[in-house]
């Protein structure tokens, strides 16, 4: 297709510097491709994640908006629905043609309706509520249900190591 | 495809990076190694040269000797002209390097590194960087020109070598020189929407540049067509034309994009549409007809007449698959005009989600939702849900589904008989095509064969990824479409290098988060990590990202240290 995926960008990008939403930021990584970005998301209050902010990167495809882009955290985070290299398996970062899980309603995937900052705090929710059904990442998930407070454990030793904090000695 | 295959992550994981990633990251043959090279060439041979000028006197008067009685140069010149010509020690020098074939190739060599080095520098200094998907396909197209090119010279050049290949090999080289930048440009401007005026009027200068050189290329030609025979001639031609018609095309579509038209984005996206409908449509034609003249011309029926055959091939499937994309894309539009009532916006500020541009006149689904035209035909060709409420909407897609696997199984069973029997398949009617594709699954031997060929351009995709996306894609041609545009395979298996350099950079913006270290020295690791923060803050040519991370992680600390969490770091005296 003939893209307007360059000026959506950009359009984006002025929407997120002029009206920044709390607790995210994404930019650029360099102005003069629209289509590699990076991000900071913090952790949802009240979670194992909280206070921790998690750089991830965004790759958009130069169809967007009518594909979506693919995000991943750069933080080796340790979580149900991130894949240990931290790809981010969300249903509305997929294709509306593919459902690699077979959980998902096609009703829950990407759209051109959804913009970074849908597609960041959904992330965000994800951190707060994992989706242990259709697990990306075996073991992350396995402990979530079984062990908790390791995977507490592990979650605030991130955190710490985000904010540039001392690892706790336990 | 395989975006969310735990199985294929964990496979990639364990898999070793090994020599396919090495390769990759090897950029051999690179333009660079090939300009270094070339110059060392052409610096060994211009020293020869002048060691044999200077060692030898009497070669220069032997030169100017040879150049008064030689006749042809007489006749073309004049006798006046050529008395002071040959006197001169440049000419003389020329003549002497066109005298020993060693020495042309030579300068036939820093001709090509001059228009690489050339070719390097306009795209550096109009796009910048190209990213790493634009490089590798510009790439691919750059290296299979350059074999289409040596089968064609051999052809040309006819069975006695020599100096009739070497105008060729020049002719070549400056075609080469077009078509690469045509081509970057074009992959450029293909995603670049209309009215973005970044680097715009620098590509508006490269395409008035491409456009003199390709009509310069065309008088040239018309210049010296009596000297020729007439085959070369309309090679020539076909040159000529192909570079006009991709100069025009690039100089309408930066026209089309300037902000001039910007008031009404969706008559430019009409006429983006067809002017690169028509563009390839007539390229491709081009072609296809200097392939067909190409095929008559080489001798006999041999290996090289089978390649070009192949390649009309090649070209004959790209526009059928062209017109069958734009069959579904005109039934898609024209459902879309008969079915949806075009509206006007009910709030002048209203835009449309696809693309975040005000709507003004748009079409309104049966759920009230309002889109562009085009951003609503784009979305229907690969969807049937409203966008904004995924209701679903009666649209063409089940016709449109019923419709495409037809067209695309006779494409393969083109293709698969064109693998055994090349030159039966080529003027197979369309009709007996079909009856070769009848079967509406692609078999699995086709299958195998298609995921052969895909393996030949990424040898680094799994086979088993390959083959799901085939299953569903139903043709080699989308597959490999798909993969280029990173729709399956990012998993990392595909451009590894990429996945490298994330780590690695990922890795240099947590350097001052060094945890081991920060435990044995806590007050060290704070005190450090301080300054960075402070010092990054207070500087200004940081970029927006930078500083509100810097301020993100300072708001983040602060709270986490107040928390419950931070007790124990509360107990070592850290609390700020």
């Amino acid at each position: 297709m003939a893209g307007y995926a360059l000026k959506r960008l950009m359009t984006e990008y002025k929407e997120l510097t002029t009206r920044p939403p709390e607790g995210i930021i994404a930019a650029p990584i360099d102005e003069d491709n629209f289509f590699e970005w990076e991000c900071l998301i913090t952790g949802p209050e009240e979670t194992c994640f909280a206070n921790g902010v998690f750089p991830a990167r965004i790759t958009f495809p130069q169809d967007y908006p009518l594909s979506p882009p693919k995000m991943r955290f750069t933080c080796g985070i340790f979580h149900p629905n991130i894949y240990a290299d931290g790809r981010v398996c969300i249903s509305i970062l997929h294709a509306p043609g593919d459902d690699p899980t077979g959980y998902e309603a096609s009703n829950e995937r990407w759209s051109p309706v959804q913009s970074i900052e849908k597609i960041l705090l959904s992330v965000v929710s994800m951190l707060a509520e994992p989706n242990d059904e259709s697990p990306a990442n075996v073991s992350a998930a396995k402990m979530w249900r079984e062990d908790r407070a390791q995977f507490e454990k592990i979650a605030d030793q991130l955190v710490r190591k985000t904010l540039c904090l001392p690892a706790s000695e336990a | 495809m395989n975006t969310g295959n735990p199985d294929a992550a964990r496979r990639h994981n364990q898999a070793p990076l090994g020599i396919v990633s090495m390769l990759s990251r090897t950029p051999f043959p690179s333009v660079e190694s090939y300009l270094a090279l070339s110059l060392c060439v052409a610096v060994i041979a211009s020293a020869s040269v002048f060691t044999t000028f200077r060692s030898q006197p009497e070669l220069q008067r032997l030169l100017e000797e040879e150049l008064r009685n030689n006749t042809r140069l007489s006749s073309a010149y004049g006798l006046i002209n050529l008395e002071a010509l040959a006197g001169n020690t440049l000419f003389q020098i020329a003549h002497y390097l066109l005298s020993d074939t060693t020495l042309i190739w030579v300068a036939i060599n820093s001709y090509f590194a001059i228009l690489a080095m050339c070719a390097k520098l306009i795209i550096k200094l109009t796009f910048k960087e190209l990213s790493r998907q634009e490089e590798t396909v510009a790439r691919q197209a750059f290296f299979s020109y350059i074999l289409l090119t040596i089968v064609y010279l051999s052809v040309v050049s006819g069975p006695q070598r020599g100096y009739k290949v070497m105008p060729w090999t020049l002719w070549a080289g400056i075609c080469g020189f077009l078509s690469h930048l045509q081509f970057v440009t074009c992959q450029r401007l293909k995603y670049t929407s209309p009215s973005c005026d970044r680097g715009s009027q620098k590509v508006s200068f490269l395409s008035l540049f491409l456009f003199f050189v390709s009509i310069a290329m065309s008088v040239m030609v018309s210049r010296v067509q009596n000297h020729l025979e007439w085959h070369s001639t309309v090679l020539l031609y076909f040159d000529c034309l192909l570079a006009v018609f991709r100069s025009t095309f690039i100089l309408f579509r930066c026209i089309s994009s300037s902000r001039v038209f910007s008031f009404n984005p969706d008559s430019v996206r009409h006429f983006n549409y067809f002017l690169e409908l028509t563009t390839n449509f007539v390229c491709e034609s081009i072609q296809m007809l200097s392939y067909a003249q190409l095929f008559i011309v080489s001798p006999g029926l041999n290996l090289t007449s089978i390649f070009f055959l192949y390649h009309m091939k090649l070209t004959y499937n790209c526009m059928r698959e062209q017109h069958a994309r734009h069959r579904t894309h005109k039934k898609i539009f024209e459902h879309i005009e008969s079915a949806y009532p075009s509206v006007k916006a009910a709030n002048s500020d209203d835009r449309c989600v696809v693309c975040w541009e005000l709507l003004g006149s748009s079409r309104r689904l049966p759920c009230s939702h309002q889109f562009h035209d085009w951003c609503l035909m784009w979305w229907l060709a690969q969807d049937s849900s409203c966008p904004t409420c995924r209701c679903t909407i009666p649209s063409p897609q089940e016709e449109v589904r019923q419709a495409e696997p037809t067209a695309r199984v006779q494409f393969q069973g083109g293709q698969v008989a064109f693998l055994y029997v090349p030159s039966f398949s080529f003027d197979l009617p369309a009709s007996l095509a079909s009856f070769f594709g009848r079967a509406a699954e692609p078999s699995d031997e086709q299958l195998a064969v298609m995921v052969e060929q895909v393996r030949e351009m990424f040898p680094q995709m799994t086979t088993e990824a390959i083959m799901g996306d085939l299953r569903q894609s139903g043709s080699a041609q989308s597959t490999i479409e798909n993969i280029l545009e990173g729709r399956i395979g990012m998993n990392g298996s595909f451009m590894p290098t990429l996945d490298d350099e994330l780590s690695d950079e990922s890795e240099n913006e947590m350097e001052f988060e060094e945890p081991a270290e920060v435990v044995q020295e806590p007050d060290a690791g704070r005190h450090r990590t301080w300054t960075k923060l402070s010092s990054s803050s207070g500087e200004d040519d940081l970029s927006y990202y930078e500083i509100q991370r810097a301020k993100m992680i300072e708001t983040y600390r602060r709270k986490y240290l107040a928390s419950d969490k931070a007790a124990d770091l509360r107990a070592m005296g850290i609390t700020e």
